[in-house]
């Protein structure tokens, strides 16, 4: 974990005398898990990456594997010309990425119900992961993919990118270095819960490996909205496969909340769902004395003693606006400066730091979204040892902190 | 509470009976009753059954239903009573519901009821479920099976337990055995380790896979034992398996304080034979277990060069679970014996320690011969680095070069602790220049105000170098009430650097002063002692403060017929960037004496004018007129005509016109007349027109000719296209990439929905029609919507041309018209489409959607091809 004054420069490049293997300027051997709209979205931005060689896909997706195959193989034609490209294979099953001993570091960009599994399967592979956001489907999940990672010594990037991004930084750094004084309050505006969805079957499209798609999940007929990547709908908002809005917004703006409040690793201790008591929204409690709610903010809005900030993507207000524009000094809080959030991963997988999103960081930042979802969908104040991580006195609530898994999948 | 079978009994004796809950109340009364506190709490078992199954009978056929929004609805009801009666402290009600709920699981229960129904015993069911699950392994339908094996795998009752390890021995099929094994792990059931080391070294892979990832679930000495030999007897990939079975066995007991067991089974998994992950969670649950003891083995794999990378980092990084000073101090004296590469990951590690004994460690390492080493231990010192390391890192900071330097002045810049400043302040004195340098470079950049009367002092230091960071540092630092002392060293600097370096320090020290009014309050009080020559330094800094109080004294200057004063105070004007002198500049263009002033007022006259401002350009016209009357010399009217050409009004062309007939002007004049030309064409196409090809009759040289010809050319190109537009956006989704964007129809695309339009201001001076969309937001992966109206003199075909970066739709009157999906640079008017206009008004909405770098569009609407 990156304490407060890691304050970490920017990342030097060791020579090769001294680095030994691997050098820096070897590429790193890629495998990308899920090419769907994220996965196409780090597939555009890699293939053109020098950091790395895209060597390995998958999908369940017969077409989405060939459009992405294309894709590396036209942007590597150069080096097909000159002898150096070896390929990109493509594979159905994720498996067969990670059993390739030639691959150095996977990117997992699959739905939420997925990314537990493949993970933790990459970590004891040996592989170096970016998985994308919310880290996980479940708490539990989260923990184990902590352990994991730590266990099998990985470079584990969660994809909550706004932490590489300067705005968010700053809007932290100016919240623990005090600059609004004391914080009282954290509003966070992020969407609802996924539901429960009934939906009719629908024939298998050619070439689309069903049952791998649900994969731990319960069986249902196939159904083109359950499991489409539409963000007006799909499998972000069915309950199997994803924790809606609150996972998918919240594993942003919610992590960006728990960085300001010093929380990386911890979380709140009590979670009121919505229309409980005097509380109209969902509420975290924090030991601190902070409470922080959901909606009321353009992004996030830092409320303390002596001023506010509010903070979104291009977005950046304080009042009184000096807080913004006085220079933080060398004993104010200074975050981990990241260069972007592949770049960084890229770094850490060379020097074997942990990243700015390292994995207990995304495992934090998740369980506050699982936890006000489940009381949200409970209907129930509960309890939380952010220590231990269980919920205090509530047995039925205590179940909705993993779900079993459809054989054979397991973690 | 009572059994299954005595439970029903009550239910079936309720039904017959008056109870809590008439006949007569609709599904609604009841659920709202079911969900009520006040009815619920108080209520005895039966009563409470019997109204569960009377709801339950209502809801089955909903849960069924073929209408989809009929059967979430009620999917919706049951759920909430589930989760209602799951409240901590209402077993009963719990178990009255569950008891009500398993009685309707059977195959006479419409599938999808079935499958709701389990899912809500997976997080309600206790005890009272367990037969009716059980009976469900055997269901017919897999998925049944699959729901009831799930819900026993999460049951806490000890009869789930051994529901499970029974249906092991009767299932046959193999996915379904596998399930029940990762089932009977997740339950970490000791009682069935037997049956699963006997599935361990069975001949089914998948199943003896699960089987010994089961066993590391579960743990234990006989599960150890039974991994430890599979380990041995075994081939890969089971050997892996079972050696990470182990792993995870040595972390719960590590966990559970158990430290000599854990030690034991990660010393054995440390041989070199192991697989390199296995070996990694080895060494680092050994650091855990042993924790002193287990430094001797993790040093030695950081130590060992022909260890993997990987895995000494993971060496070195364990050791942050051995806490304490003694563990720092070994691992300092360890970083003498390590390689460079070594030395860089152990750095690394001592730091996120935080254990400040380390320091000395690490300066020690300063020395080392790799520079790599030397930036890693001083990017380490910038978290464990106290005063005693200042002057050792300034030293670096003066010495190096690049990365290296610019690591130690940013440790200097960001290292913790309240003795920092006094300590580079104390090396100030005894240090050589170029370490004071950056001693004094420090202090600025850690915003140390306090150091302002010792980095006056270093003003006065002998060497240059000294002077002039110490004088940029009081331009960072000090405030107004040190800017009659900056005054005095300014006035009494030598010519060059240094005086350059205090006129910014005086001049940066008066901005910051909050009362505009007070600003250049020290400059107009030292210029009543000062010296001639003294003020004219002063009237070059009033200039660079400016404001009113500056201006008014600038112009005194002026007055003052002192000819060094007036020349200080004419300079200081036409360098100002403030509007209010265009009337002085003008005057002095005009009535000055003496050429050079003449002249200079006039460049700075014409300069001004060629800042932004919020004049029209009519405005801008007339002022340029008046410039064109006080320039003198060809060169002069050169610069006039420089200016001018940027001017966008017919009259400025006419200007540029008249003055091509002076000889020495005319490829200037002729350059103005295609600039302007250039700029209105969209307005005056036909003047615009007419002024290029005359240029192009005869033009001044081979330069003109080629851009009249270049401008012909987009005069002629720009018929039709389109300049005026409304903007709505940027749209985006959260994490969500450029083809969802392009497909995705956000609200200016649904005719139901309002959204706020505002003019797009032309981006492109030269080429209106052509829009830069990176002035209009600066993301990636978002989309904007652009609408317009054409007007058409009756129904007509025509051709619609786009140029876009990167994909576009078009739509025209609502009709979607042209979609290009693609990433692209962009080319004006790049696709053509044939469309058909509408007498009168057409509507015409284009998405132009933004992948990453650059992002703009352009739009012409031409006689069909």
């Amino acid at each position: 974990m990156h304490s407060a004054a890691a304050a970490v420069a920017a990342p030097y490049v060791l020579s090769s005398v001294a680095w030994g293997q691997p050098a820096p300027s070897e590429r790193i051997a890629l495998g990308m898990i899920g090419l769907g709209n994220m996965g196409g979205g780090h597939l555009h931005s890699l293939v053109n990456n020098r950091d790395f060689q895209i060597v390995a896909l998958s999908d369940v997706r017969r077409w989405k594997r060939e459009e992405a195959r294309q894709k590396v193989e036209e942007a590597y034609a150069a080096e097909r010309t000159a002898g150096t490209f070896k390929g990109v294979d493509d594979y159905n099953e994720f498996e067969r990425v990670l059993e390739r001993d030639d691959i150095d570091a996977v990117l997992i960009a699959v739905p939420d119900h997925w990314h537990a599994i493949v993970a933790i399967a990459a970590c004891r592979a040996g592989k170096d992961v970016y998985c994308e956001k919310p880290l996980s489907l479940t708490i539990r999940e989260a923990g184990e993919m902590v352990k994991a990672a730590r266990r099998y010594g990985r470079v584990f990037q969660t994809g909550s990118q706004q932490r590489s991004s300067a705005n968010f930084r700053k809007a932290c750094e100016l919240v623990r270095s005090g600059r609004i004084g004391r914080l009282l309050t954290v509003n966070v505006g992020i969407g609802e819960p996924s539901q429960e969805k009934c939906l009719p079957a629908e024939p298998i499209p050619d070439g689309f490996d069903w049952d791998r798609w649900l994969g731990p999940t319960p069986w249902y007929p196939h159904n083109a909205e359950r499991c489409s990547g539409n963000y007006s709908g799909g499998w972000r908002l069915v309950r199997d496969y994803s924790g809606g809005m609150m996972t998918d917004w919240g594993a942003h703006h919610f992590d960006i909340a728990q960085w300001a409040m010093g929380m990386d690793g911890s979380g709140p201790i009590e979670i009121i769902p919505p229309n409980v008591a005097e509380t109209k929204t969902l509420t975290y409690k924090y030991a601190s004395g902070v409470s922080m709610y959901h909606g009321g903010a353009n992004g996030i809005l830092f409320t303390g003693t002596d001023g506010r900030i509010e903070v979104n993507r291009g977005y950046f207000q304080t009042w009184p606006e000096e807080i913004g524009t006085t220079p933080l000094g060398p004993n104010d809080v200074h975050l981990y400066e990241s260069p972007g959030h592949h770049q960084d991963w890229v770094n850490c997988i060379r020097n074997r730091r942990r990243p700015i999103c390292d994995v207990a960081i995304g495992a934090s930042s998740a369980t506050v979204c699982h936890l006000g979802n489940i009381a949200w969908w409970l209907g129930r104040t509960l309890k939380w040892d952010p220590k231990q991580r269980v919920i205090l006195g509530d047995e039925a609530a205590s179940r909705w902190l993993d779900r079993p898994k459809r054989a054979p999948w397991r973690l | 509470m009572k059994p299954l079978a005595a439970n029903l009994l009550i239910v079936l004796f309720l039904a017959a009976a008056p109870g809590l809950l008439s006949a007569s109340q609709d599904t609604d009364e009841l659920v709202a009753k079911l969900i009520s506190p006040s009815e619920t709490d108080h209520r005895g078992a039966g009563e409470l059954q019997l109204a569960y199954a009377r709801l339950l009978d209502r809801l089955v056929a909903g849960l069924g239903d073929d209408d989809l929004a009929n059967r979430a609805a009620t999917r919706r009801t049951l759920e909430s009573i589930c989760l209602r009666a799951g409240r901590p402290g209402a077993e009963q009600e719990r178990e009255c519901l569950c008891l009500a709920i398993v009685v309707r699981l059977g195959p006479t229960t419409p599938h999808a009821a079935r499958v709701w129904l389990l899912k809500q015993i997976q997080y309600l069911g206790r005890h009272e479920s367990v037969p009716a699950l059980t009976l469900l392994l055997q269901d017919r339908n897999p998925q049944i099976r699959e729901l009831a094996r799930r819900a026993l795998q999460v049951n806490p009752a000890q009869g789930a337990a051994i529901a499970l390890r029974r249906a092991l021995d009767k299932t046959k099929v193999p996915r379904e055995r596998a399930a029940l094994v990762n089932a009977i792990g997740a339950r970490r059931d000791s009682a069935a380790v037997t049956q699963l080391i006997e599935l361990s070294r069975g001949k089914d892979s998948t199943l003896a896979t699960a089987a010994v990832k089961a066993l590391g679930d579960i743990g234990g000495s006989t599960a150890s034992q039974a991994l430890e030999g599979l380990r041995h007897d075994s081939r890969e990939p089971m050997r892996t398996v079972a050696a990470t079975a182990l792993i995870r066995i040595a972390d719960e007991l590590l966990d559970g304080g158990q430290r000599r067991h854990a030690a034991d089974i990660y010393s054995a998994l440390l041989e070199n034979s192991e697989p390199v992950v296995v070996r990694m969670g080895a060494l680092r649950g050994l650091a855990g277990a042993r924790q002193m003891q287990a430094l001797p083995v993790l040093l030695s794999v950081l130590a060992d060069n022909d260890q993997p990378y990987t895995l000494r980092a993971v060496a070195a990084q364990a050791t942050e679970r051995i806490p304490g000073t003694a563990a720092t101090s070994t691992l300092t004296a360890m970083l003498d014996f390590l390689s460079p590469v070594g030395q860089v990951i152990l750095i690394d590690v001592l730091a996120e320690r935080g254990d400040i004994t380390a320091q000395s460690a690490l300066l020690r390492m300063l020395d080392s011969f790799e520079s790599t080493v030397r930036v890693a231990a001083l990017q380490a010192l910038t978290k464990l680095g106290r005063h005693d390391a200042v002057f050792q890192v300034a030293q670096i900071a003066a010495g190096a070069t690049d990365d290296e330097q610019e690591t130690a002045r940013r440790t200097l810049a960001r290292m913790r602790g309240s003795r920092i400043e006094h300590a580079l302040l104390a090396h100030l004195a005894g240090s050589l220049p170029e370490v004071r340098v950056e001693l004094v470079r420090a202090l600025a950049a850690r915003r140390y105000r306090e150091a302002v009367p010792a980095l006056l002092e270093q003003v006065r230091d002998e060497d240059a170098r000294v002077r002039v960071a110490a004088l940029e540092a009081l331009g960072q630092l000090a405030d107004q009430s040190t800017a009659p002392a900056l005054v005095r060293l300014l006035l009494t600097a030598e010519a060059g650097r240094v005086r350059k370096a205090a006129e910014s320090a005086v001049v940066a020290t008066c901005l910051r002063c909050p009362d505009a009014e007070q600003k250049v309050a020290p400059l107009l009080a030292a210029w009543e002692e000062a010296a001639p020559d003294a003020r004219v330094t002063l009237v070059g800094v009033l200039g660079r403060v400016g404001g009113p109080a500056a201006l008014d004294a600038i112009r005194s200057a002026h007055a003052s017929g002192d000819d060094k004063l007036v020349n200080a105070a004419v300079r200081a004007l036409a360098k100002s960037e403030d509007i209010s002198v265009l009337a002085d500049l003008r005057d002095i263009a005009q009535h000055s004496d003496k050429q050079a002033h003449r002249v200079l007022a006039l460049r700075g006259f014409v300069r001004l004018l060629d800042l932004p401002s919020e004049r029209t350009a009519d405005e801008s016209f007339e002022l340029y007129e008046a410039a064109l009357s006080l320039a003198r010399r060809p060169e002069e009217l050169r610069l006039v005509l420089g200016g001018l050409a940027k001017i966008a009004t017919a009259d400025a062309l006419k200007t540029a016109q008249e003055l091509r007939a002076t000889p020495e002007l005319k490829p200037e004049a002729e350059l103005a007349i295609v600039s302007i030309a250039r700029l209105i064409h969209t307005q005056y196409h036909q003047l615009a027109s007419s002024a290029v090809e005359a240029v192009l009759e005869q033009p001044g040289n081979e330069m003109v000719a080629d851009q009249a010809r270049e401008a012909q050319e987009l005069i002629r190109a720009a018929a039709g296209c389109i300049v005026n537009w409304e903007v709505t956006g940027p749209y985006y989704a959260a994490d969500q990439n450029w083809e969802y964007v392009f497909d995705h129809a956000f609200a200016p695309e649904l005719s139901a929905v309002e959204v706020e339009w505002q003019p797009l201001p032309a981006t492109n001076a030269e080429r209106p029609w052509v829009f830069d969309l990176r002035q209009f937001d600066k993301g990636y992966e978002r989309c904007v919507y652009l609408r317009t109206i054409i007007r058409s003199a009756a129904d007509r075909s025509a051709r619609l041309e786009i140029g876009s970066d990167d994909g576009v739709k078009a739509w025209l009157n609502g009709t979607l018209v042209h979609e290009n999906r693609i990433a692209r640079g962009h080319t004006p008017l790049e696709d053509h489409v044939a469309v058909e206009l509408r007498a009168g008004k057409n509507l015409l909405l284009l998405k132009v959607v933004q992948i990453q770098g650059d992002w703009g569009f352009s739009a012409a609407i031409r006689p069909p091809e």
